[in-house]
């Protein structure tokens, strides 16, 4: 590996995990000034709550809650699931959730490079309006359309009843499918990740190098799509961040376990330890995926190890 | 044009809708009329009535207090915090651009949607507390898009130009930069940290009530108690959930409609 | 013996084009063995608004928690289908002729879940707990009138009271914890027991699925057996609107409390049965006497007169408007308390006589119109239309009402019980069988968060806990009903009627009216 390459891969590093480090410090500052904790939801016996804010370290110096959200001590569930360890929690939530995660993200991958891809000018409106509607929209619509549809189905004896039915109920095939696509479409992501990849798709068939063979009738597909992996590495990993977010909607729509489903229930539930988890492994989810988008950047353009 | 004829007719229904309710003159408590709940759509209501008897269409019109101006207000924080980040990046680069993303890169840490529940569980779901989560959302992105931009920006010749001519930073960086080269820019991500509180504070509603409080009305608290309550008429569930979806196509034709209008005025 | 009757066809099945009355007895009689197979192997789901997060007694602090405990743990005693008391781990007691003791005999064919025989050291380790400071148990309340416990054998123990108990067995229903799974009475509320709890009840403990559900299993060797459901599913549905379409979808068996929105559409189907039970818990409109102008007596009975309350109770359901603090059917309700009915020119009397005016259509005071400000709980149903009616209903009359205020669960407690930081609520007490109301009205109360005080209605309560005679305990409540009701410290609203749904194939369904499973090993499930 050149030292330019080291360095600039040296500098991202510490830019992104250093981001991240900031962000869990001012969360766990946040949370300590919140009005309100989880103790109400236990007491308001003032003996029994002096002795569950010592129990459960509320009444600990900033430092240390910071220290400990940084080092992984978090502890114990508080009204979630009292007793279970917050990493044990996390940890199944979060293998629980890789594969819905997975499985959008990959779709918004193929299927949004693919469709930005296309030479001829898409002006298809379909995709675009699907993709406007909420995530719990569309969750909420296809649950309804594909519920009542089956029952109805059923009562005139047209159909014997589903292994998938009824929805979001039953773990089933066809639930997890529905979740990926609506996790990959909705709320306007997938069009603005074609839209991204088309825009930077344009300014690539526009630089001199690609007018100079397309002017030579040089096929240039092979350089596009060369030109692109950094943008591609950047926008994927956004995209990656933003689903992360759209888990917690999903899996509450479609009633599916995982790390989104805690993350709420922990927020609702003001269950701290379990709130700073999550965070934390958001924020270290988040930093990893831009640290691979910059490392991938920064490996495919030459030109961007001085800048680091 | 005539393709984004209906994206400007709807944003303009939004607003006109906006004005409507300051001086149309409807009381959101004294429209309540248990006797009259669930009625059809008529003359009367012409979207029907919900579970209380209010008029549904004049609700969803009151409605857009609940979310033009918190919208306009995370447009706001989006905007002029990012923009702020990224012009002084963009203008001086070297270590104060890695110090403005540094800033900037803070709010980025989180996924957006995760930011905003985490604010709102902190404080508050009000209406407030989600507009500025949500422009604090767009902040790593506005920055880094309008850093970006003026960063080269700064290095042609016409700028260098204009300051060895005398003319004053300011007017270079707000007129021929910022107004000249941005502004359809910050206007696309304006409207997405806009758009964005309106799918936050509707899906906040409808997942756990949080987000605007009934009696006042909002997108999120209409959708999430309409689509679910059976003793309604089919228009007076839909037409919130259907008003909604539209707005947010509207919004999102509109940010592609700029792009292309950006990306001209960029060649 | 006779084949058992065949299902009522099921309002979704189409009509067989093959049901000629011979093949339908040649499929009865040959199927009879399925059936009757069937009928064996039948799950039973149910659904609840939020998982348990703590499953264990010492910790319940929700409904859904203790109807979960139903079913895993016993406790001493346990109420029959007339609500009285009957032994359940217990054999039999026998009170002191001074009424300040008891031996309890207890049952000695008894196993927890794990094998291991039952106890005096279970109940003997229970009741410690519960009293132990240190368990910070919410639920020590229960066992404050029981001063000491020691084991007089390996089947019975002897309790000693703070002060004379007219029924003891009536209070010692709660649920007995296993002794030899503890290492000692100090229970933290992270202890493993929590992940695997182990009771003695008709059912165990499988497992916690990832989807937040419980799933049980019957349990052999407790107290009680059900040989009818082989399974029990709790299944954590938050949307209520959605908990209706699931036992339409015939995806549960059970909904344990149907909104009043979807009672019209499951009575439509025929295979779900509605029952209705009648719970000891009322609504109110409760004021902070601590907060001007809610301290004086005169403006409370003025904003009680302007509540027309059979029209904030027809738009949520079905119900009976109460006059004080107590259900209709309570032996302590007094009857001769009339339900207050909306009066405007009396409660207009009553705010001139306090100094208000009416002007422009408000009532003022100095200039300050008079104005509600109202809390409630957002996770109680039907709240927000109650009160945004209320708020329509009071403006009405010329009251200024802030827009309702909807807190979450932590908030509530917050500032109502710890802060005591609001002007009006709308909530609901629920009382069990004991319906002791003391920690709300007596001025000692740690439930009495309006601040309300009356040393009659003190000395009455205080008369009520300690008399062994229970016609003077009637009496003495009685007319602690009128006086409260006078005092107004609450607007008593109502008693909701509460219905249950059940799936046609659970029969002999008997439900308890608080703890809704008590009676579940009578309950048959399957198509048999």
């Amino acid at each position: 590996m050149s030292g330019a390459l080291a360095r600039a891969l040296l500098g991202r590093t510490a830019a992104v995990f250093g981001g991240m480090v900031a962000a869990i410090t001012a969360l766990v500052v946040l949370l300590k000034a919140a009005p309100g904790d989880a103790v109400d939801l236990v007491t308001t016996d003032p003996e029994l709550r002096a002795r569950l804010v010592a129990d459960w370290g509320l009444d600990a110096p900033l430092h240390e809650a910071v220290l400990r959200a940084l080092g992984g001590q978090w502890g114990t569930s508080w009204t979630l699931r009292p007793g279970a360890q917050v990493a044990e929690l996390v940890g199944d939530a979060l293998v629980q959730s890789l594969p819905l995660w997975l499985g959008a993200w990959l779709l918004t991958l193929v299927v949004g490079v693919g469709w930005a891809a296309r030479r001829r000018a898409v002006r298809k409106w379909r995709l675009p309006a699907l993709s406007a509607a909420p995530v719990f929209l569309l969750g909420w619509g296809l649950i309804v359309a594909l519920n009542e549809g089956a029952f109805s189905a059923m009562g005139a004896g047209l159909l014997e009843r589903p292994s998938w039915f009824s929805l979001p109920d039953t773990d089933s095939w066809l639930r997890n499918a529905l979740a990926v696509g609506v996790l990959a479409v909705g709320s306007g992501g997938l069009r603005s990740f074609i839209d991204s990849v088309r825009s930077r798709l344009d300014v690539h068939r526009r630089s001199p190098a690609v007018e100079a063979l397309v002017a030579r009738g040089q096929p240039v597909d092979r350089l596009l799509a060369w030109l692109l992996v950094p943008d591609l590495a950047v926008l994927a990993a956004e995209r990656g961040a933003l689903l992360f977010g759209g888990l917690v909607v999903v899996e509450r729509v479609f009633a599916m376990p995982g790390a989104g489903g805690l993350f709420w229930e922990a927020c609702v539930r003001r269950d701290q330890p379990v709130v700073v988890a999550s965070g934390v492994v958001a924020a270290l989810g988040v930093a990893g995926l831009r640290w691979l988008a910059d490392v991938a950047r920064v490996v495919a353009d030459p030109r961007l190890r001085g800048s680091a | 044009m005539r393709r984004d004829v209906w994206a400007w007719a709807v944003l303009l229904a939004a607003l006109f809708a906006r004005l409507l309710s300051a001086v149309g003159g409807y009381d959101i408590v004294a429209d309540v009329d248990p006797g009259n709940a669930g009625a059809s759509p008529a003359a009367g209501a012409w979207l029907g009535t919900d579970a209380l008897g209010r008029d549904v269409a004049w609700r969803m019109v009151k409605a857009t207090d609940a979310f033009v101006v918190p919208a306009v207000w995370a447009a706001v924080v989006s905007v002029g915090l990012g923009g702020a980040l990224g012009t002084l990046g963009g203008w001086f680069g070297g270590s104060v651009e890695r110090a403005s993303g540094a800033v900037a890169g803070l709010p980025g840490a989180a996924p957006r949607f995760v930011l905003v529940l985490l604010l709102a569980t902190i404080f508050a779901p009000t209406p407030g507390v989600l507009a500025l989560g949500c422009g604090l959302a767009f902040v790593p992105q506005t920055a880094a898009e309008v850093g970006a931009r003026l960063g080269a920006m700064r290095r042609t010749d016409f700028v260098e130009a204009s300051l060895v001519h005398g003319v004053g930073v300011p007017r270079v960086l707000g007129e021929h930069l910022l107004w000249t080269g941005c502004r359809l820019l910050l206007a696309r991500l304006g409207m997405r940290a806009a758009a964005f509180f309106v799918v936050v504070e509707t899906t906040l509603a409808y997942l756990g009530e949080l987000g605007v409080q009934e009696p006042l009305p909002s997108f999120g608290n209409m959708v999430a108690s309409g689509l679910v309550d059976g003793r309604l008429h089919l228009v007076s569930r839909l037409a919130p959930a259907i008003a909604l979806w539209l707005l947010l196509a509207a919004l999102f034709h509109l940010d592609g409609v700029l792009a292309r209008q950006d990306a001209q005025e960029a060649a | 013996m006779t084949p058992p009757v065949p299902p009522h066809p099921s309002s979704t099945m189409r009509p067989s084009t093959f049901a000629s009355p011979r093949r339908l007895r040649a499929l009865m009689a040959g199927s009879a063995l399925f059936v009757a197979t069937a009928a064996q192997a039948a799950p039973f789901r149910y659904v609840e608004d939020r998982a348990p997060a703590i499953v264990d007694p010492l910790f319940t602090t929700t409904m859904g928690e203790a109807r979960l405990n139903e079913l895993l743990f016993d406790g001493l005693f346990t109420d029959d289908r007339q609500l009285a008391t009957v032994p359940s781990l217990a054999k039999g007691i026998q009170v002191s002729a001074d009424r300040t003791s008891a031996d309890v005999d207890l049952r000695s064919d008894v196993q927890w879940h794990d094998g291991k025989p039952f106890t005096s050291a279970d109940v003997v380790f229970t009741i410690r707990a519960m009293k132990e400071p240190k368990t910070l148990s919410p639920e020590g309340a229960r066992v404050s009138w029981i001063d000491s416990v020691e084991a007089t054998g390996p089947h019975s123990v002897r309790l000693t009271f703070t002060g004379p108990q007219p029924s003891p067995a009536d209070r010692l229903h709660f649920k007995i914890l296993p002794a030899h799974l503890f290492s000692g009475t100090v229970v933290r509320r992270d202890d493993p027991f929590h992940t695997r709890p182990i009771g003695t009840g008709p059912y165990r403990f499988e497992r916690f699925e990832t989807d937040h559900s419980v799933k049980l299993s019957p349990a052999t060797g407790g107290s009680r057996s059900s040989e009818s459901i082989t399974e029990v599913v709790m299944r954590e549905v938050s949307d209520k609107s959605y908990q209706a379409k699931l036992i339409l979808y015939e995806s549960v068996e059970a909904l344990v409390r149907v909104l009043p929105r979807d009672l019209a559409i499951l009575q439509a189907d025929r295979n779900v049965e509605l029952y209705p039970y009648q719970t000891n818990s009322w609504w109110y409109v409760g004021f902070n006497q601590a907060s001007s102008p809610w301290d004086e007596p005169e403006v409370r009975e003025a904003l009680s007169l302007l509540i027309d309350t059979r029209a904030l109770l027809s738009p949520v359901g079905t119900g009976h408007p109460v006059s004080g603090p107590y259900v209709p059917s309570s032996p302590y309700y007094n009857h001769d308390v009339p339900v207050l009915t909306r009066d405007l020119g009396r409660a207009a009397e009553l705010l001139e006589g306090a100094g208000y005016v009416r002007e422009g259509g408000t009532w003022s005071r100095n200039g300050e119109p008079l104005t509600v400000r109202v809390l409630s709980p957002r996770g109680l149903e039907s709240a927000q239309e109650v009160a945004i009616n209320l708020q329509s209903m009071l403006q009405t009359v010329g009251v200024k009402v802030d827009n309702p205020r909807f807190v979450d669960e932590a908030e509530w407690k917050r500032r109502v019980w710890r802060e005591r930081d609001f002007e009006l609520v709308l909530s609901q007490w629920s009382f069990d069988r004991t319906e002791d109301i003391r920690q709300q009205f007596h001025s000692e109360g740690s439930r009495n968060f309006g601040s309300y005080s009356n040393p009659e209605v003190d000395r009455l309560l205080d008369e009520a806990r300690d008399t062994l005679d229970p016609q003077a305990k009637k009496t003495a409540l009685r007319q602690v009903h009128r006086l409260v009701s006078d005092d107004a410290p609450m607007v008593f609203l109502w008693t909701l009627d509460s219905y249950s749904a059940v799936r046609t194939s659970v029969r002999k369904v008997a439900i308890h009216p608080f703890y809704f499973f008590t009676w579940i090993t009578d309950w048959v499930a399957g198509s048999g």
